[in-house]
């Protein structure tokens, strides 16, 4: 656990409501650069994107939450979507092909969603001034009955894995992700992420305000909506609720 | 179109207590927004912006000093979006709201929560008073510097 490049204090946990609430809670001011990190072998009350939850099997999949001083202009908050999501797929993908980045900010393996971030922000002056950081990726979980776009790394790669050793290099790869946004490699970050973008040049059928159209994803634009091309000759860019890709 | 003319479409706007009026015609284009009266109902007069061509200038050039008084800005502190996302009064939707009319608000105290692109971002003030005017809607769009508050610091 030496080789961290911020300073991590792990807490781990049998059973909690959520380790997002948790470290909210805890109100940890954390120095700057430190992070601290909550990992649970259940969540009861795992939360997903504003008051959607997060189910899995105690022990079986992967759910932690870790937060971090940071003082990063708002305007880009976007870029700590891509850094996460860069982080995360740069560690998997050392475990097989396949992954890719579903914007904007889901993680799929074959097309199967397999780790979902939620970030939080408390933001003062214009700056973030503190994040709070959800991950859950499922591991060894093998039935998905009522997420059917759902599937674990055990499903699809048949591999084991020992949650803490993954939980700890998975940690190194988003400090050094994060690493690179402070110093400023806005650029690198992007294109990695367009690079792994699930969709993009790739004819898809999305549906747009109860209706289906085709098109193809060229990319995000500076707020990190998707930029999307539309069979019917038109450029457009959407927010998440405002459009769905049928895959 | 004269000062006179333009003086009595306000009263008539006030009068109908419109919220927004807009007028164009070759040489000239008037906006008027009614923000005094939905803020403190006891001054009804609107304010006025006026945004004509600059060779219309000379011919309806307003008093500043008049239309400018009472302005939100200077009676009250504003709270504003720093980002473009969508409002949410309330940390989730089960949750009671963080902040609503008449609240007394400290500098630091969470006000609402801005989503952009599913990162959920906790809005805190940077000033105090007693929330007057909430302009925003749960879970409608904002934009970068939007008004969200209006604050009276008093």
């Amino acid at each position: 656990m030496h080789s961290f490049l911020y300073p991590v204090y792990l807490t781990e946990l049998d059973t909690i409501d959520s380790t997002q609430d948790y470290l909210k809670k805890s109100q940890l001011h954390n120095s700057p650069y430190e992070w601290t990190v909550a990992w649970a072998l259940k969540q009861t009350k795992g939360r997903g994107t504003y008051g959607n939850h997060w189910q899995g099997e105690k022990a079986k999949n992967l759910t932690f939450s870790f937060s971090f001083r940071t003082h990063l202009s708002a305007r880009k908050n976007f870029l700590l979507n891509i850094c996460i999501s860069n982080g995360l797929h740069k560690r998997l993908s050392l475990e097989g092909e396949g992954f890719s980045i579903k914007w904007p900010n889901d993680l799929l393996l074959n097309g199967r969603k397999i780790a979902g971030i939620l970030i939080e922000n408390q933001i003062s002056k214009g700056y973030i001034q503190h994040s709070v950081i959800g991950t859950g990726l499922n591991v060894h979980q093998e039935k998905f009955e009522t997420l059917s776009k759902a599937s674990s790394l055990k499903n699809i790669l048949n591999k084991t894995f020992i949650l803490k050793e993954l939980l700890i290099s998975l940690l190194k790869n988003l400090q050094k992700e994060y690493r690179k946004l402070i110093q400023g490699e806005e650029q690198s970050l992007k294109n990695y992420y367009l690079l792994h973008l699930f969709g993009k040049n790739q004819k898809n059928y999305f549906k747009i305000d109860h209706s289906i159209y085709e098109g193809e994803i060229q990319g995000i634009d500076k707020d990190g909506r998707l930029v999307v091309s539309l069979a019917k000759g038109t450029q457009e860019y959407f927010f998440p609720k405002e459009i769905d890709m049928i895959y | 179109m004269d000062l006179k003319d333009i003086k009595a479409l306000i009263q008539l706007i006030s009068k109908l207590e419109l919220k927004e009026f807009e007028y164009q015609s070759a040489d000239v284009r008037i906006r008027i927004k009614n923000v005094i009266s939905s803020v403190n109902d006891q001054r009804k007069e609107p304010l006025t912006v006026f945004d004509p061509p600059v060779s219309a200038k000379s011919t309806c050039d307003p008093e500043p000093t008049s239309h400018r008084e009472g302005l939100p800005d200077e009676e009250f502190l504003s709270i504003r979006s720093p980002m473009i996302g969508t409002f949410y009064e309330r940390p989730a939707p089960d949750k009671e709201v963080f902040v609503k009319l008449g609240d007394r608000v400290e500098a630091g105290q969470t006000v609402c929560v801005i989503e952009a692109m599913k990162l959920f971002n906790e809005i805190e003030s940077e000033v105090s008073g007693r929330i007057v005017k909430v302009l925003v809607e749960d879970a409608s769009p904002v934009e970068y510097d939007q008004l969200l508050f209006l604050v009276d610091p008093s």
